[in-house]
């Protein structure tokens, strides 16, 4: 195990998503925000299974030198804050032993990664909470 | 005996016990049945009560079919006391006082699904394996205004989602068999547009709640009618006759019922050629813009999953599957007055 540091995981399973060529679809189901997200932060999101820190992430983007410029790094930390606070990604002390290696694209380009958030469907979800109810729940027939 | 058997006795003796009930509230009441095609199988629907089974017939009346001998789903529907002692969600007995009124309980339990809606007052038992379902509202006066627009719509739906369909909050509209969605949350202005093209000549299967079948692309009808606001009615003033609205809400909750004016103008279903996006807030456009499949998908899923709120995932995949498939179009309406139906209709048109 990793310690000391802050590791990036995906949130769980309430997050569903799509990828499209110009734009990543995603829905929080337990929120009921949804987001658009840029294929730069599609990129971000997708080497999160990696459960990186922010200096890996740096590094997976591009050229080690580009990495350590401060305005990248302010707009990746600000990006995966959003991403924090919207529910989507978790920060956690420690990851996994055995999860694939990071890859660097060393010519990828770099774009800002943007994220928009939505949330006029928040009150729908509010309104109309589903429990799930375990198998003891089934409903038991009053006495005739 | 295991508690896996106890729950299934427990869920035998249950079933047992509201079908008992539905016959002897049909032996005291009366009722008939309705069969229907309902994405394109066959689904009957047996009531224990006269108002249900007209209620039925304004809202599918265009869907019915000659009974065959076999059909898909079997349906029992009346009105009736609660008959569940207790309700427990996750490890902790809890009472349904306890619940958000709007609460969902769900269970899903050896193929068989019972889910208890508080705020439409309905329980029901969808068994697929048996293709049989049974589903209770709570006792009158009259008939709540959730199943006025839209009964049965907790089982129908959960039984087209297990056959791998999308049930969508969305309307659709069409000619010769052809259709497109118009998508978006409420408010978007969906009926509007819906109804402005009925009464230019297009046809309608629904207005914000369809089936979707992904391939080939497809629209199902479930209910021929039209929840209509105040501020619509003032759009379609010759709609206003027909409309009936809520007591408690007279400018906001207005149901319109197509079945007895124009079946012939409710299809069953259409093939799928485009999704339009309606903006009521957008300048009138004029025209359809195309859009992005994304954007598509981001205006029609959002809703459509939270309202319904099972398989979400796949679902959601399904969705996806489907703006991939075929073109979508923004289409700005200038705010709900300025729509021009004659213009909306030529355009949607085009797209057929």
């Amino acid at each position: 195990m990793n310690t000391k540091k802050t590791f990036f995981k995906p949130a769980g399973n309430h997050i569903i998503f799509e990828q499209f060529d110009t734009e990543t679809v995603m829905i929080n189901l337990k929120s009921g925000h949804y987001f658009s997200m840029n294929p730069s932060g599609q990129r971000i999101w997708d080497l999160l299974r990696h459960w990186p820190t922010l200096e890996e992430i740096l590094l997976a983007l591009g050229p080690e030198e580009r990495a350590g410029k401060s305005g990248i790094q302010n707009e990746v930390a600000a990006f995966l804050d959003t991403l924090v606070e919207q529910g989507l990604t978790e920060r956690v002390p420690q990851r996994p032993d055995g999860l694939p290696p990071l890859t660097r694209d060393a010519a990828a380009d770099y774009a800002l990664p943007q994220i928009q958030v939505f949330t006029d469907q928040k009150e729908l979800l509010l309104l109309d909470p589903i429990h799930e109810v375990d198998e003891p729940g089934w409903p038991t027939p009053k006495e005739d | 005996m295991t508690v896996a058997q106890g729950n299934r006795d427990n869920q035998g003796a249950w079933s047992r016990r509201l079908l008992r009930e539905f016959q002897r509230a049909r032996r005291e009441s009366g009722g008939g049945d309705l069969t229907i095609e309902l994405a394109g199988l066959e689904v009957r629907l047996a009531f224990a009560q006269p108002a249900l089974e007209a209620l039925a017939q304004r809202l599918m009346g265009h869907l019915e079919l000659a009974p065959g001998r076999f059909p898909d789903l079997q349906v029992y529907c009346w009105q009736g006391e609660n008959t569940a002692e207790r309700i427990l969600t996750g490890s902790k007995s809890q009472s349904t006082q306890k619940l958000h009124p709007q609460t969902r309980l769900r269970c899903n339990r050896n193929g068989r699904i019972w889910e208890r809606q508080l705020a439409r007052g309905t329980e029901m038992l969808l068994d697929p394996a048996q293709q049989w379902g049974l589903y209770r509202m709570s006792p009158g006066p009259g008939i709540a205004f959730p199943e006025q627009a839209s009964l049965l719509h907790p089982l129908l739906v959960s039984w087209a989602a297990q056959r791998g369909l999308i049930p969508a909050h969305a309307a659709a509209v069409g000619s010769v068999g052809k259709g497109v969605l118009l998508a978006g949350a409420g408010g978007s202005g969906k009926t509007t547009t819906a109804l402005q093209c009925l009464l230019h000549g297009m046809d309608f299967a629904g207005d914000d709640r369809v089936v979707i079948q992904v391939d080939p692309p497809r629209v199902w009808s479930i209910y021929g009618s039209a929840k209509i606001d105040g501020e619509t009615l003032d759009l379609l003033p010759e709609l206003a006759a027909h409309v009936r609205f809520e007591a408690s809400a007279p400018r906001e909750k207005g149901l319109f019922y197509l079945n007895p004016l124009w079946r012939e103008r409710i299809t069953r279903d259409f093939s799928l050629h485009a999704i339009i996006l309606p903006q009521v807030r957008e300048p009138w456009s004029g025209r359809l813009v195309r859009v992005e499949a994304a954007e598509a998908l981001r205006t029609l899923a959002p809703s459509t999953l939270l309202a319904y709120s099972r398989d979400e995932a796949a679902m959601f995949g399904k969705m996806a599957q489907l703006v991939r498939r075929i073109p979508a179009y923004r289409l700005g309406l200038g705010g709900a007055k300025a729509a021009d139906g004659a213009a909306i209709q030529r355009m949607l048109q085009e797209v057929l």
